[in-house]
């Protein structure tokens, strides 16, 4: 019995193969440009995403200690606010009293807040002034590019400017955008501050 | 024989390769969803924060509200302290609180839409064992609690640094302990509420605009009334007292220099400046309706008309409060060179000789002119226009600031003092700018649309006009400290 022969199935030609070849491979680089295109896309967008976070921290926290202060400072960039002494030593809220003045107080010593911009981090202080007391330091943000206060009509509103400089593990430097602005304004609502 | 061709291996590489394809896409997939669900966690959590801040603000303004217009619908009365979780029980509120009680009231209202929940707030109104203040009027303290909730699972902010800010309630709650269903978001906010008199006279200076100090006098107070507070009824700085309160509708211009104001001062707008000698308490706002003035209507017949341009007459005569003596002067009335108007009591052993004078023009004492206003006797000037007084043009026999008044009517007008001796008189001029210049001070109360201090005037407030059959009612109340508490005593976090 005569057998049929299979010598055109079995294979490719050389220049099928490396047809073959050459369209794989620039599918497979097509695929993998892309892939760390979206990655990088991602990156990104998860960099905006932190800055984000951080740029509401950092308003949030000013705009709260502005609203609760008593007054407000600027020196050297660094803005202080004195807030009343609200608290006992066990960290209860304390009563308030009248002052010669008239003025309510809590407490005889106030406390004082500060924010200023140390490197790359922001940093938020709290300095009570009563004697032997501590300072706690904390960082609240990173990324921080620049800080600033401006010090006009301190003493109904604080007008704070944070550039965050978001940085993408994938890419060199501050990234595409250099950074992003956040403004923030706030009254004081013990208005009663005093220069 | 029969052959047969075989591929196992392509095949298997194939389904391999599109399974670990699959695999690598799912994970990364899945990767970014949950990173998503992470930002998008602590998004809401950040905005529930935020609203908690206006949940306790409504609370407050519930409670201000209820101050204002003693408006107690839905508040309950508790004897005891203030609790710092949300109060329950107590009696239907009909009045504020006295000492040892506090008041509370509370709402929840419901968010619709994509990503609705609940805004819930309480306020608790309480004396804080506050004493009652010079005008014998009562502080209060407000304590108003949001809580809003966090959509969104029980998890911890990927923002780390977050949690020492907003302190999110996940499953307990962080100011009660209780077990919680769905995380929530709570702020409290405490302010202390300054109560301020609807009388005008029981403030030194109201103004609907700027205040402005540039001399180097002082702005007090005193009382004709006590011998404690003044010298045969009259200021003297040694028994001065701080009660020169004021109050100024829209500050936007106010400039205070750094003088020296005895009393405390209440104001709606931009934040006064230079305000370090300041001896009494600021605050904000400042809302009050001062009445606009008016001429006087009379009865033909009633009243003695002359025509103004100078000094229509040299001498008029006071009849009693019952019936005064009414003059109209059609035109300025001025008193030049050495002209001598004579105010004579009709009835010099009664307290109560009075005169109404209606100047339809301005009023005006120039050169050595002078008016000569007998004891016990009281005068009432209603002028259309401008008022200028200077010298020492306009002795006060009577030596009480309530026995010469001044209306000004209309808008635009100028009140100008700068004389150099005490003017005793009240002032109310809404609609005027009233400068003071000089070596002598202004003596009495004032209302009027501005006010400028220069030279060495001062201006002394007696606070016998504040009782002088007025009324003392509190007309509202306004900011004297506002305070958030954002502590965590179980973590031992304070500020």
């Amino acid at each position: 019995m005569k057998t049929s022969s299979y010598s055109r199935i079995q294979g490719f030609t050389l220049i099928e193969a490396l047809m073959a070849v050459a369209c794989g491979s620039m599918i497979l680089a097509a695929v993998l440009a892309a892939g760390t295109a979206l990655q990088r896309s991602f990156m990104a967008v998860e960099g905006y995403s932190i800055a984000e976070g951080d740029q509401l921290r950092v308003s949030d926290y000013i705009a709260m200690d502005c609203r609760r202060s008593t007054s407000a400072a600027v020196a050297n960039n660094v803005l202080t606010l004195t807030l009343p002494n609200y608290y006992d030593n066990s960290g209860n809220p304390i009563t308030p009293t009248f002052d010669a003045n008239g003025n309510i107080q809590y407490g005889t010593s106030p406390v004082f807040v500060s924010y200023y911009a140390q490197g790359t981090d922001f940093i938020r202080q709290v300095a009570p002034s009563a004697v032997g007391s501590t300072t706690t330091t904390t960082i609240i943000a990173s990324n921080i590019d620049s800080f600033t206060v401006l010090p006009q009509d301190i003493t109904s509103s604080v007008t704070c400017t944070i550039t965050f400089a978001p940085r993408f593990r994938y890419l060199a430097g501050p990234g595409p955008v250099n950074g992003t602005t956040v403004y923030s304004n706030t009254f004081l609502r013990n208005a009663a501050a005093r220069q | 024989m029969m052959t047969t061709t075989r591929y196992p291996k392509e095949g298997g590489s194939v389904l391999l390769t599109a399974i670990l394809t699959l695999t690598i896409l799912s994970m990364i997939c899945g990767l970014s969803l949950y990173v998503t669900s992470q930002n998008a966690n602590a998004t809401s959590q950040t905005a529930s924060w935020q609203v908690a801040l206006s949940g306790a603000e409504s609370g407050v303004e519930h409670s201000y509200y209820a101050l204002n217009k003693s408006n107690w619908t839905g508040w309950h009365t508790v004897t005891g302290s203030v609790p710092t979780t949300q109060p329950t029980g107590g009696s239907t509120t009909t009045a504020a609180p006295t000492s040892g009680q506090y008041v509370y009231f509370t709402r929840t209202l419901q968010v619709s839409g994509e990503g609705g929940g609940t805004i819930k707030f309480w306020a608790t109104i309480d004396t804080a064992g506050l004493p009652l203040d010079h005008n014998g009027n009562q502080w209060y303290r407000i304590r108003a609690t949001g809580v809003a909730t966090a959509p969104g699972p029980p998890r911890v902010s990927n923002q780390k640094r977050d949690n020492d800010l907003r302190k999110i309630s996940l499953r307990t709650d962080r100011m009660s302990g209780l077990a919680l269903s769905t995380p929530q978001a709570a702020r409290m906010i405490e302010v202390i509420a300054k109560p301020n008199n609807t009388n005008l006279w029981s403030r030194a200076i109201t103004l609907s605009s700027y205040l402005q100090l540039n001399g180097t006098g002082v702005i007090d107070s005193f009382d004709s009334s006590s011998s404690l507070y003044s010298t045969g009824h009259l200021y003297d700085s040694s028994k001065h007292t701080t009660n020169a309160d004021i109050g100024i509708v829209n500050s936007t211009g106010s400039d205070l220099k750094n003088r020296y104001v005895y009393g405390d001062i209440t104001y709606s707008g931009p934040a006064l400046q230079r305000t370090s000698n300041v001896q009494g308490s600021i605050s904000t706002p400042f809302s009050t309706s001062i009445p606009a003035t008016a001429d006087p209507v009379w009865n033909a017949g009633t009243y003695t008309s002359y025509s103004g341009g100078g000094l229509p007459v040299t001498t008029v005569t006071a009849g009693t409060s019952a019936q005064p003596t009414l003059i109209k002067v059609n035109g300025d009335f001025d008193v030049g060179g050495s002209q001598v108007f004579t105010i004579a009591a009709g009835n010099p052993a009664a307290t109560d000789n009075t005169i109404i004078i209606w100047v339809t023009g301005s009023f005006s004492m120039s050169g050595s002119g002078k008016i000569v206003q007998a004891p016990n006797t009281k005068v009432t000037w209603y002028v259309d226009k401008d008022i200028t007084v200077g010298g020492d043009a306009y002795p006060n026999a009577d030596g009480y600031a309530s026995s010469v008044n001044f209306v000004g009517v209309g808008t635009n007008n100028t009140v100008t003092l700068t004389g150099n001796s005490n003017f005793l008189a009240t002032i109310d001029a809404p609609g005027y700018d009233v400068t003071l210049n000089g070596n002598g001070s202004y003596v009495g109360a004032l209302i009027a649309k501005s006010l400028y201090i220069g030279g060495s005037a001062g201006f002394h407030y007696d606070e016998a006009l504040a009782s002088n059959g007025n009324n003392n009612s509190i007309d509202n109340y306004s900011y004297a400290s506002w305070f958030e508490n954002n502590s965590e005593l179980a973590r031992g976090v304070t500020y």
